[in-house]
């Protein structure tokens, strides 16, 4: 995992939200740390199938913005994959899903 | 087995956990480590474990795999591998029904598996940015509408007109698989972003020229503009392009075109003129030729077509003239009408000529000149008189041809009647024995220019043909009808005259 610059100072929530429910996701937020090589990074946190329509990220912050990737794979829409900034407030992001056209 | 696609990918692929040449177990590999898919076809992995024991590799080099089946079987292998999906994917859906897909951040198929992607067209985009902006390369998808034989090999070039010295000018290059063609070409490329073996040119707006010919098949060609395809990207479109069975071409190749051709092809020559030849003798006014097809051996119209059949595989110089022409890129040099004519090509104001042909011949010939303009000759009916074992016999015998019912007083059996001559002028008239071939007297007869004994030229004409003896054979009149055929058979024998 990457090593914050100091201790964790505070903690915020990031709540996903979508043009569709999020419920029976696979949400996966990774940590764009490189490990192993190439790859979006440590996985920090994620759900096989996500229970409500929004899904919550608690997060640890420190004195730098940590990137993570931000990957949904809702049946019946395109994978979502986004890099992204965590913050330090609670916020509340907005994605939107494209319908999958092409299996 | 067959293609695979969206329909049979779950059960004919299998992700590999090695790849090529390192033991593969599954036919596709996904190689995260350099940003690469794997087509690991059945020349390389005889044999996989689809799940029920080792079975034939089902993805074949020749029958190939579909974008489509690829984005299923990819999405299929995220939601189960949470190794492969710690990655970004590969593989992107544009618009399934045009085959249209892409490979985004960075993700490229290995080095020649793309020629085994079948009814699709797809951009490589770089891993620069989002991953699906900066173009490395575009693959446009080439589809065949009409069956070409499994040993044809179809080729194509990207030009900016279809003029023919551009295509003398162009690269052709031969599409990997023989037969019907279902095939990426790549129309773009960019190194810009770090795809070092993507070039750098851009064709995106260029025509595509697709062909196939081969040995007694009449050629097939179309372009992207004739398929309806302005602008070049990832997606895959239909070409009507094919080749059909040429029932006319009986030849060995071998006997008409090179060091082993054999008469009447070793007397034929192909001429691109400095100074155009005008050629008379049609229907039509005098036509000026640029392409002269050299007949030297009289060969037949269809033997004629055969040899430039011939010139259109020749990837080297076909023109005898000081000037150089080749075959391979060239055009085609004939069409047929619905009559089964010969018509000769005329392109970029340089049209073709057979010559040496006998008059029978030139009536299975349109020649098109360079203006544009189809020449066709004057039609000469071949009228075949069998006159018989007495009149041969008797060397005394003579023969004679007139018109029965000429105009004014011109009518058989008056002082009027008019004698036919042949299409050289002559008239038909002489001795039997002098002049009869095969027991036969035989004339050429100009059915659309003579106007003997006050009649029409081009319309149908009774006549009188006489052949009596003097000695041997007795006499014999009968009446026939000089029709536009191009045989005109008679019977005109008189009996053994036992009465001499």
């Amino acid at each position: 995992m990457q090593s914050w610059p100091t201790d964790p100072i505070g903690s915020a929530t990031l709540t996903l939200i979508a043009n569709a429910s999020l419920a029976g996701a696979e949400i996966r937020i990774y940590d764009m740390d490189n490990i192993p090589t190439g790859s979006l990074g440590t996985e920090l946190a994620g759900v096989e199938s996500c229970i409500g329509a929004t899904f919550d990220y608690f997060y640890s912050y420190g004195i730098s913005a940590n990137r993570v990737w931000l990957q949904i794979m809702a049946p019946g829409f395109e994978e979502y994959g986004q890099e992204y900034t965590l913050t330090r407030d609670n916020t509340t992001l907005s994605v939107i899903l494209q319908a999958e056209l092409n299996t | 087995m067959a293609l695979i696609n969206h329909l049979n990918f779950a059960t004919t692929l299998k992700e590999s956990t090695n790849p090529r040449g390192s033991s593969p177990n599954g036919n596709i590999y996904f190689d995260v480590a350099n940003n690469l898919i794997q087509l690991i076809t059945a020349d390389e992995l005889a044999t996989v474990d689809l799940g029920a024991g080792a079975v034939p590799n089902p993805l074949i080099s020749a029958d190939g795999i579909t974008m489509r089946a690829l984005y299923n079987f990819e999405n299929a292998r995220r939601r189960v591998n949470e190794t492969l999906r710690k990655y970004k994917r590969g593989v992107k859906g544009s618009y399934r029904y045009a085959g249209a897909y892409n490979f985004v951040n960075g993700v490229k198929l290995a080095g020649t598996d793309r020629t085994k992607i079948r009814g699709s067209g797809f951009i490589e985009y770089g891993a620069a940015g989002d991953g699906e902006t900066a173009i490395d390369r575009v693959y446009h998808g080439v589809l065949s509408l009409v069956d070409i034989q499994n040993t044809s090999v179809p080729y194509w070039a990207l030009v900016l007109d279809t003029a023919e010295a551009t295509l003398q000018a162009a690269t052709w290059t031969n599409f990997v698989r023989p037969g019907d063609i279902n095939e990426v070409v790549q129309v773009m490329g960019s190194t810009a972003n770090g795809d070092a073996g993507a070039g750098n040119f851009d064709y995106r707006d260029r025509i595509a020229v697709v062909r196939v010919r081969s040995w007694q098949y009449n050629p097939g060609e179309t372009t992207s503009v004739a398929s309806g395809i302005s602008e070049f990207s990832g997606f895959s479109g239909g070409y009507g392009v094919g080749e059909t069975l040429n029932t006319a071409n009986t030849y060995n190749l071998a006997d008409v075109y090179g060091v082993s051709s054999i008469a009447p092809w070793d007397g034929m020559s192909l001429e691109l003129k400095a100074t155009p030849l005008v050629v008379s003798g049609f229907n039509e006014s005098d036509g000026s030729f640029s392409w002269v097809l050299n007949n030297t051996s009289g060969g037949t119209t269809q033997q004629c077509a055969a040899y430039l059949d011939a010139l259109t595989l020749q990837d080297t110089d076909i023109d005898v003239g000081t000037g150089t022409y080749n075959g391979h890129k060239g055009r085609i040099w004939y069409t047929r009408n619905a009559a089964g004519k010969i018509v000769t090509s005329s392109i970029g104001n340089k049209g073709l000529v057979i010559t040496g042909l006998s008059p029978a011949e030139t009536q299975n010939v349109i020649q098109t000149d360079n203006s544009g303009a189809q020449k066709t000759y004057p039609f000469f009916p071949t009228c075949e008189i069998t006159v018989g074992n007495a009149a041969i016999s008797d060397p005394n015998a003579w023969y004679q041809v007139m018109y029965k019912d000429g105009a004014s007083l011109a009518d058989f059996d008056t002082s009027g009647a008019i004698t036919v001559k042949d299409s050289n002028n002559v008239n038909v008239t002489g001795n039997v024995q002098a002049n009869a071939v095969g027991g036969k007297i035989i004339f050429p007869y100009s059915f659309d220019t003579n106007t003997q004994a006050g009649l029409s030229a081009g319309v149908d004409k009774t006549m009188v043909v006489l052949v009596e003896g003097d000695g041997i054979a007795g006499q014999a009149l009968t009446e026939f009808t000089m029709t536009r055929s191009a045989i005109v058979s008679v019977t005109c024998a008189p009996p053994y005259d036992n009465n001499a």
